[in-house]
């Protein structure tokens, strides 16, 4: 069976992962087009490259990060999000009129 | 207790029962009251049997989860373990699971079944229930990680999987816990399972464990 070295866990069995897309930047929701907003939710760049991913190990509930090359399905790389992310995602609410 | 008392116990006369608390009955095992709940205490002679299968679900159970976890754990005079997959005993009896970099299972000391606090008691964490989501079994004697090879990719043999050592792993395709617990006599693996699969994950170590002479036990079988 393919095998996937998880960070938190080590290597274990390809079935205990489920596939969690893109790692991408997400654009401002008050402030972004709704074309881009639209990119980032629903479209994904489906060529043939090293991409990077979220992953979770299910029996654990741990969300990492992995390279894979799309080509071939190797596992180059993965890591804590930690690397990635170092703080907390705020939202902010827009101002909408009516609203004090 | 006496006897009169024990022979009325059943798991029916408590609100807190275990997902395989039918499953128990029509064997015709014996209870006994732990933790506010029915335990099973035997199911009959199993004295000669050489690897034990014990439905731990009625213990207590909690988990803490997020950066302050551990420093809460340790002041309330819990030992917790230095780095993930790793568990310990407190002095009390409890047994700290590090399930991840910041969060912690503690489970009831084995014999009485409870906790010295619960996740309401630590504040500034987010609480884990893992009381009632998860079933709790332990599986204890001889030929352990050979009846955990039949079902289970992650090699649980000594040398791989000490004492103290967790795996968090798919057994019989479906996510489980396996501690192997520390400072105790002999070899008793904790799984900690789904409570919705608990009959299906039963049914399945059983089965793994009738070649080689296992069967279902109570806590009889320990103390």
């Amino acid at each position: 069976m393919k095998m996937m070295n998880c960070p938190l866990n080590g290597l274990r069995n390809i079935s205990e992962f489920v596939h969690g897309g893109e790692v991408k930047e997400m654009p401002d929701p008050n402030s972004c087009s709704d074309d881009a907003w639209a990119e980032y939710v629903f479209y994904t760049e489906n060529g043939i490259s090293v991409v990077t991913e979220w992953w979770l190990h299910a029996p654990s509930g741990y969300w990492f990060i992995a390279e894979r090359h799309t080509g071939s399905d190797e596992i180059l790389k993965t890591y804590d999000p930690s690397v990635l992310f170092n703080k907390r995602v705020e939202f902010s609410a827009p101002v909408t009129e009516g609203m004090a | 207790m006496s006897d009169v008392m024990k022979s009325t116990i059943t798991p029916e006369t408590y609100l807190v029962r275990s997902p395989l608390y039918r499953l128990h009955k029509a064997a015709g095992a014996h209870f006994d009251e732990c933790s506010s709940a029915a335990q099973v205490t035997s199911y009959g002679d199993r004295s000669a049997v050489s690897t034990a299968l014990i439905d731990l679900s009625v213990n207590h159970r909690f988990g803490v989860r997020g950066p302050n976890a551990l420093a809460a754990l340790a002041a309330a005079g819990l030992s917790v373990p230095d780095k993930p997959n790793q568990c310990v005993n407190s002095s009390n009896g409890e047994t700290v699971l590090r399930l991840s970099n910041t969060e912690c299972w503690v489970l009831g000391a084995m014999e009485s079944g409870a906790c010295s606090a619960d996740s309401s008691a630590f504040a500034d964490c987010y609480p884990v229930y893992c009381q009632d989501s998860h079933a709790c079994l332990l599986l204890s004697g001889e030929h352990l990680p050979d009846i955990m090879a039949k079902l289970c990719g992650v090699d649980l043999s000594e040398h791989a999987f000490p004492k103290g050592a967790i795996a968090q792993t798919s057994v019989a395709r479906i996510n489980a816990i396996i501690s192997h617990l520390p400072d105790r006599e002999g070899t008793h693996f904790v799984i900690l399972c789904d409570s919705a699969a608990a009959e299906y994950l039963w049914g399945c170590l059983l089965d793994a464990m009738g070649e080689f002479g296992g069967q279902a036990a109570g806590l009889d079988y320990l103390f």
